[in-house]
């Protein structure tokens, strides 16, 4: 669930780098979501 | 006898004031001459059907636009009976807004995800710390 949100935030492009970075690693951590999931959004904001 | 009042071959309203010498609301005595060529008579079979927003042409005669068409010469949409314009605009509006609005509830949702996630950590320690 949070991985599309997530994913949709990134898409549209309106989101704070530094901020979404900070969440994705917290939601990481949190287990929320998996390593493949934090690689892809990690690499769609780049 | 219901008249259409038809300008660039589309219905601009339809008077069902009659003719009829009993008539005591005849067309003529409402209307200037100038404008009584604009009200053609509508064919009895169709006079409940026929509304502003028809077209008609001498040789075809009246006849109903699909849904959601748009008129070439006034470039206004023919809507559904069942809808009004003030209610597909609105409707219009608010589609026009869903891609703002999606934005907007998933930063809501992802803010309100991660402040529960993160009370739900500090909870988790502080209960494993009054062990």
């Amino acid at each position: 669930m949070i991985y599309f949100i997530l994913k949709r935030i990134i898409s549209n492009g309106f989101y704070e780098k530094e901020e979404i970075s900070r969440k994705l690693v917290f939601y990481f951590q949190a287990n929320r979501i998996t390593r493949e999931e934090f690689d892809e959004l990690t690499a769609l904001m780049d | 006898m219901v008249y259409a009042y038809v300008q660039y071959g589309t219905v601009m309203m339809v008077e069902r004031r009659t003719e009829d010498s009993d008539d005591p609301a005849a067309i003529k005595q409402y209307y200037t001459a100038q404008f009584l060529p604009n009200f053609i008579p509508v064919p009895q079979e169709i006079k409940n059907k026929v509304r502003a927003g028809w077209l008609f042409d001498y040789d075809k005669g009246f006849h109903e636009p699909e849904d959601f068409e748009i008129n070439p010469q006034t470039h206004e949409m023919y809507l559904p009976s069942s809808i009004s314009p003030q209610d597909y605009y609105t409707t219009s509006q608010l589609a026009q807004r869903v891609p703002e609005m999606t934005i907007e509830y998933d930063q809501f949702i992802l803010e309100l995800d991660y402040r529960l996630t993160l009370a739900e950590e500090q909870l988790q320690k502080l209960r494993e710390a009054n062990k």
